[in-house]
């Protein structure tokens, strides 16, 4: 009775892991051209982390398209670059569990906790944590400036000639 | 919102240079000689031959850009204009990111223009390191001239410099530093800081306007989307190469190409031509791909009181030379908003708030002639890119750090309010002089630091003797009679400063003994 009881608890966590680490994500969001569904919560995730809407910058990460720019960006991309890309999304993904951070992946957790499990990337005495860190969010951000609404609400304004626009009393920013 | 004044294309890059399209098969041409590589060595090798009444081809395996061609937004442009889409990196001590364009023109493409002639001590450095007798200021001198005539080199004007290179450069007098306007292949720049993704208003004068246009006026037949792969050789002579037709950023195989030549120039790029070397069993083993060099730079973001808008001005208006002989040079820098964007502090709203200062902020940086570090260049597996492996020495990390506090002493003397180090260890924000003695006081280790290194030489480094080098002083390879190198891999070790105009001097030099010695 024992050895069945242990077994039947032992199947149970067994279950639980799986379902904690490999299923249980939602449905993909956009219609990826490579993006998997598992990626792209992790990349709304994060995204949605390092640009929260509602804050100085209205736009979240996922309303300034980034699962899209994401998606846009891993499809151009040669074979070994992407495959470095997607395992920085699984190093993100598990990362909180694999540390001992919290006993869940990166998708699961609440905002504060994906905000606590980022900085502790960013912070990590490991050097490639903090590779990753900044790998992701170099890659985020190319795509969140790259929304328009984004870029005009920092006030990014380049121009072909600002100074001849100046010189010319043209006080409109370029297009 | 006012309409963009239009773009002032003068001359595009692609009037008789076949490209992609062009192919439909196997590819075979003759030529006197083949020069591998349309960078700033391989462009002015073939217009120099090629006005000599050589019969030149130059190969390039990148595409040609014309304004249109250029993206602004940086993921697309490193994709379309950078080897590995800008993801290229070393490994070793740390991961140093390091971009060398795929286009025609090379690097001249998407670098800032920079033109600086190396320093005489820098060339007494490579005689120690190689034994050159021949490689000096003096000799290189009227090399210079004629590459700086040609390409039209003058200082950064004031009207175009912008308030971000303005606030280096009353840093730099505050303090007694020397500083200048830097000096550039720009011809009527507007300020427009988008060096780093193709100047849409056609004013840097890179090689791709203008060696390669002088070559084919000259008769040099201009073949872009292929790549040199294999030296042919006999005995002590190469009789040409084989390769493949590349699609455009799908980098993607296609033709076969077969080209025969008398004399073979490669010029494809430190990280490129040790491969070819190593891959056609040629050059001296010792040395083919070793003793790699780079430029390790860091930067710090200054903030200020007032707009900076660091989008405004030349992408490197100004520069201090004044800690060159330390191996230091003190740069204003600029890459698109969204590079920079990652190495600022914060998460979530707080890191919004950062991006929310853009307007204020003004990055410096620092890139160091390294004394020990060192790294190699081999082939990784079967593929044309190249496996990097660089040791970044502790005491060249004590070098640059120097270099990182120098900078913040030039931003306090400049009026900056705060300082963002991006160092691990160091506080996020630097609100003082006081605060900053960290930079001083903590020793950082190379993992502390984000540094990056776009200047790379070394891989085929020239010397007097056979055993000490892959090319001689005249650029040819020990041991093959007609088979040269001219990009920066003959260098014999740091030329101190941007490495392009050195490059381009060797090069007219090597055109100059290549055409003697062809007879």
């Amino acid at each position: 009775m024992i050895p069945l009881l242990l077994g039947a608890l032992g199947a149970l966590a067994f279950g639980l892991l799986v379902r904690a680490v490999w299923l249980g994500y939602p449905p993909p969001s956009i219609a990826a051209r490579v993006l998997t569904a598992r990626e792209q919560a992790v990349v709304a995730a994060a995204a949605d982390a390092l640009f929260p809407g509602g804050g100085p910058i209205p736009l979240s990460g996922t309303e300034a398209g980034l699962v899209a720019y994401v998606d846009d960006n891993l499809a151009r991309l040669g074979p070994r670059a992407r495959w470095l890309v997607r395992l920085l999304f699984v190093l993100v993904e598990h990362g909180p569990w694999l540390f001992g951070n919290a006993p869940s992946r990166f998708t699961r957790l609440s905002l504060d906790g994906r905000l606590a499990e980022l900085a502790r990337m960013a912070t990590s005495r490991i050097y490639f944590r903090r590779v990753s860190f900044l790998s992701l969010r170099a890659l985020l951000s190319m795509g969140y400036l790259a929304n328009d609404r984004v870029a005009e609400r920092i006030g990014l304004a380049p121009c072909l000639a600002p100074f001849e626009r100046a010189r010319a009393g043209l006080e409109e920013v370029c297009s | 919102m006012l309409p963009e004044p239009p773009p002032r294309v003068e001359d595009e890059p692609h009037r008789g240079v076949r490209v992609f399209a062009d192919y439909s098969g196997p590819l075979r041409e003759r030529c006197d000689v083949l020069v591998v590589g349309s960078g700033p060595g391989g462009g002015v090798v073939a217009k120099e031959l090629a006005e000599r009444g050589r019969d030149v081809i130059l190969l390039e395996e990148g595409p040609p850009f014309g304004v249109k061609d250029f993206r602004q937004e940086p993921g697309a442009s490193m994709r379309r204009t950078m080897r590995e889409a800008g993801l290229r990196s070393t490994r070793g001590t740390l991961f140093i990111p390091t971009m060398q364009a795929i286009g025609l023109g090379g690097g001249s493409l998407i670098n800032s223009a920079i033109c600086a002639r190396a320093p005489s001590f820098a060339f007494d450095k490579w005689a120690q390191r190689t034994g050159l007798r021949a490689i000096t200021a003096t000799s290189l001198a009227p090399h210079y001239d004629r590459v700086e005539r040609f390409l039209g080199v003058e200082p950064t004007p004031l009207d175009v410099q912008g308030e971000r290179n303005l606030v280096f450069k009353r840093g730099c007098e505050a303090l007694g530093y020397s500083c200048e306007p830097t000096r550039r292949n720009v011809r009527g720049c507007r300020g427009s800081a988008e060096c780093f993704t193709g100047c849409r208003n056609h004013a840097k004068r890179g090689v791709d306007t203008s060696y390669v246009p002088a070559a084919i006026r000259a008769g040099a037949r201009v073949l872009t989307s292929i790549r040199g792969e294999r030296l042919l050789s006999e005995g002590r002579r190469v009789v040409g190469l084989t390769g493949h037709v590349i699609e455009p950023f799908s980098w993607r195989e296609t033709h076969e190409v077969h080209i025969e030549a008398k004399s073979v120039v490669l010029a494809a790029g430190c990280m490129a031509t040790p491969l070819v070397l190593a891959r056609s069993g040629l050059g001296n083993e010792r040395w083919v791909g070793e003793d790699l060099g780079l430029h390790p730079g860091l930067a710090i973001m200054a903030i200020f009181p007032h707009a900076i808008r660091p989008w405004e001005g030349a992408t490197q208006g100004y520069h201090s030379l004044h800690f060159l002989e330390e191996g230091l040079k003190l740069e204003v820098l600029w890459a698109p908003p969204a590079v920079l964007a990652a190495r600022l502090p914060g998460l979530g709203h707080d890191y919004q708030r950062h991006l929310m200062g853009y307007e204020r902020m003004a990055p410096f940086d620092v890139i160091a002639a390294t004394e020990r570090s060192t790294g190699s260049v081999r082939p990784r597996g079967k593929s044309w890119e190249p496996d990097i492996r660089y040791e970044l020495h502790q005491d060249d990390v004590d070098r640059i750090q120097r270099g990182v506090a120098i900078l913040a002493d030039i931003a306090w003397a400049a009026g900056a309010d705060e300082i963002l180090p991006g160092l691990h260890g160091v506080p996020e924000r630097l609100r003082s002089r006081a605060e900053a003695q960290i930079l001083r006081t903590k020793r950082l280790h190379a993992r502390d630091t984000i540094t990056a290194a776009n200047h790379a030489f070394g891989t085929t480094r020239m010397a007097h003797r056979a055993e000490d080098g892959v090319v001689d002083e005249d650029g040819r390879c020990f041991g093959v009679d007609n088979l040269y190198v001219a990009d920066t891999g003959i260098f014999a070790g740091s030329p101190a400063v941007n490495p392009m105009l050195t490059c381009m001097a060797l090069a007219d030099r090597i055109a100059e003994r290549a055409h003697a010695a062809l007879g």
